[in-house]
């Protein structure tokens, strides 16, 4: 089934391509789900919420962009939204408190490649963790995640900027990626 | 693995690499979406739903409802007749003896037919009785006119007290003075049976004994009428106390029986809970890596580590009790549960990083699960106090045997297994240091299962109603929390169970 009709009788409430539909897509946005998400549940549950709005609005979809950047969008969104009905959450955002959170080696998953990336992104607080999905994988502007999160951009800018040295920490200590080597002038005195 | 050096452009290598990220959801997903998207195809599901609700209401109201048939309300007039004759009626037996027995047996047999001759009914109806029966005569003392008052019902009917004997032949009943119906002052005693006599030579035990309503004459029914009222009685002609309660229960209505040995109840149970703790050894621990701390916590140093406490729990419930035997009650019901223990912990000023050390279901290989929190295991400034808790829904399935008791007292022990499912709760972990504490709710078990043991003493008050007071041992037989947790955790509580038990 192509997308074409896998878009058209999903439309038309035909189960079948909305199953092909959803085989399609969901692995990919059950990814994305699952870096906002405390764990895997709460991951699936936002997935499920996210298809039901998709489903329900596909008609809106006018072909305009890439049909999986706009389901993207929406999962996005209803993770957002989830994650905002937690009342800690708007907490978890404004808090600034880097310095307090020390990462030990020994607590980073020996996992792998992709998924390696994916945990040691969820091992980041919630505040710091959303920021950093919407703005580097994601590709929100800060002034679109302050809209999102209801804060202010610079408080999305600092949060992002320390999400960002939190994780290189992690990801070199993890020696997923390195330092670049140090230039040594040669000949000076 | 190839390592990606680093880079100036961080973000190209996150979405780079998060974008090769696929996860496959669970069928749960998907089944939840479809029921969402195609409310009409769960019909099905809730057709079968609504019917076994309706049908528990139908019965509830059944139940309810007093004698609604002809044959139930003439089944409950002899009832009375019997009483008033000298017989008491017991649910389990259907009739006992009383002390007036050789006294009052005649009139109780004749008050009993002719009660149910007066009524605007045929028994006929009975599979179990045959119509096509040879006559018989029949004699007895004769009855009060009060006594047929009550008999013939609704129908203003008369009935000659002054013939002496009466026969009953082909359908038509004569008497020995023309009146008709009359009773024979021919009684003996010493024989509880001569008030029947049987006029066909062949020494049938059983004799049956057929009244036609035209030859009983009635004040208010007109011959033109033409109404038939037919009784057959089976009579064991060698035991009439058989003979009585055959007839109790051949007429007795099922739902009658039913009742009879159906009883609700209502109760509550206060109790004091705790928790059994565990090493979950569902995973494989020599396969274990070396990233992981603490792995191998035993139970004693998880009990060292942490300060946990009892605290009370709460049951409140509804069974029906169904006795099989005078022994044995089943039962079945409602239940709602509150369990809960509590922790003593500490406050941290900020959040901390930890780990939660979980069992990977799909490797068999326990992941350290990071979190962040601001509860502590350790000692810090702040105190606070956690709660462990669920709520749950049961249905308690079990029997209650009888030890020992008379009439009013009874001492009872029983059993209940119960299927529960988890509504809610709280839930806190200790962290994989066991230095803090970690919320997550989503581990709780949604289904688990208890088994309680009992033992109660029950006192019949005089209204009827039944009073039940007994200790309970309530245990849960599968841990509070999913098989991804490290650690078992059994809850149990030990309470008194106060108990309310009355008849339908």
């Amino acid at each position: 089934m192509t997308e074409e009709q896998m878009l058209a009788g999903s439309i038309k409430n035909n189960a079948a391509a909305q199953e092909a539909f959803y085989n399609k897509f969901s692995p990919k946005m059950l990814g994305v789900c699952y870096r906002f998400a405390k764990n895997r549940e709460d991951a699936e549950d936002m997935l499920q919420e996210g298809f039901i709005k998709i489903f329900t609005q596909l008609h809106q979809y006018r072909n305009e962009g890439a049909l999986e950047g706009w389901i993207r969008r929406i999962i996005v969104h209803t993770c957002i939204n989830t994650l905002k009905k937690n009342k800690k959450f708007a907490d978890c955002v404004d808090i600034i408190h880097a310095n307090s959170i020390f990462i030990k080696e020994d607590m980073i998953p020996s996992i792998m490649q992709a998924k390696q990336v994916v945990e040691c992104i969820r091992m980041l607080p919630l505040g710091y963790r959303t920021v950093l999905n919407l703005y580097a994988i994601e590709g929100y502007s800060h002034k679109e995640i302050a809209g999102m999160l209801e804060i202010e951009e610079s408080t999305s800018r600092s949060q992002y900027t320390r999400a960002k040295a939190m994780l290189e920490d992690i990801l070199i200590k993890k020696r997923i990626i390195q330092k670049p080597a140090v230039k040594v002038a040669y000949g000076a005195k | 693995m190839e390592k990606n050096f680093y880079r100036d452009n961080f973000e190209q290598l996150l979405r780079d690499t998060t974008d090769n990220f696929r996860m496959y959801p669970s069928n749960r997903v998907w089944h939840s979406i479809y029921n969402n998207l195609h409310p009409s195809r769960r019909w099905p599901s809730v057709a079968v739903w609504l019917l076994f609700i309706f049908s528990v209401i139908f019965i509830g109201v059944a139940n309810k409802q007093g004698p609604v048939s002809k044959y139930d309300e003439i089944n409950s007039v002899n009832n009375k007749e019997i009483k008033k004759a000298g017989f008491q009626h017991s649910p389990d037996a259907g009739f006992t003896e009383s002390n007036h027995w050789d006294t009052d047996k005649e009139q109780l047999l004749a008050a009993n037919k002719t009660g149910v001759a007066g009524n605007d009914f045929s028994l006929n109806t009975n599979s179990r009785q045959s119509a096509k029966m040879p006559a018989v005569t029949v004699t007895g003392q004769p009855i009060p006119e009060s006594g047929f008052g009550k008999s013939t019902g609704k129908k203003n009917r008369t009935i000659p007290a002054t013939a002496n004997k009466f026969t009953i032949s082909g359908g038509q009943i004569t008497s020995d003075n023309n009146e008709d119906v009359v009773y024979s002052k021919e009684t003996n005693s010493n024989n509880p049976l001569n008030g029947i006599e049987n006029e066909t030579d062949n020494n049938q035990p059983a004799i049956t004994v057929s009244i036609t309503a035209p030859g009983v004459h009635t004040t208010a029914m007109d011959n033109s009428e033409k109404k038939k009222e037919n009784v057959n009685v089976k009579v064991d002609a060698n035991n009439d106390k058989e003979w009585i309660e055959h007839f109790a229960f051949q007429n007795k209505p099922l739902l009658s029986k039913w009742k009879s040995r159906a009883r609700y109840q209502f109760y509550i149970t206060p109790s004091i809970g705790y928790r059994a703790i565990r090493k979950n050894n569902s995973y494989s621990v020599a396969a274990t890596t070396s990233f992981i701390t603490n792995q191998n916590t035993p139970e004693r140093q998880f009990e060292q580590a942490t300060s946990h406490a009892p605290a009370v729990n709460m049951e409140l419930g509804a069974n029906v009790i169904y006795s099989v035997s005078k022994l044995v009650n089943l039962k079945i019901g409602v239940q709602l549960n509150y369990t809960n223990y509590n922790i003593n912990a500490y406050e941290l000023k900020h959040p901390t990083m930890t780990t939660l050390l979980l069992n990977d279901l799909n490797t068999g290989l326990p992941v350290l699960s990071p979190r962040t929190t601001t509860l502590a295991n350790t000692e810090n400034v702040y105190t606070t106090k956690l709660n462990n808790n669920t709520y749950q829904v049961s249905v308690p399935i079990g029997a209650d045997i009888k030890i020992a008791g008379n009439h009013n007292l009874k001492w009872y022990a029983g059993a209940t297994i119960q299927p529960s499912y988890i509504a809610g709760g709280d839930a806190y972990f200790i962290s994989s240091d066991l230095k803090n504490y970690v919320t997550d709710k989503s581990l709780i078990r949604k289904w688990n299962l208890n088994g309680g043991i009992e033992t109660f003493i029950s006192y019949k008050t005089k209204s009827g109603i039944i009073l039940n007071a007994g200790p309970q041992f309530r245990y849960q037989l599968l841990s509070t929390y999913s098989k991804k947790y490290s650690y078992d955790e059994k809850l149990y509580n030990l309470g008194l169970k106060i108990g309310i038990t009355t008849r339908f």
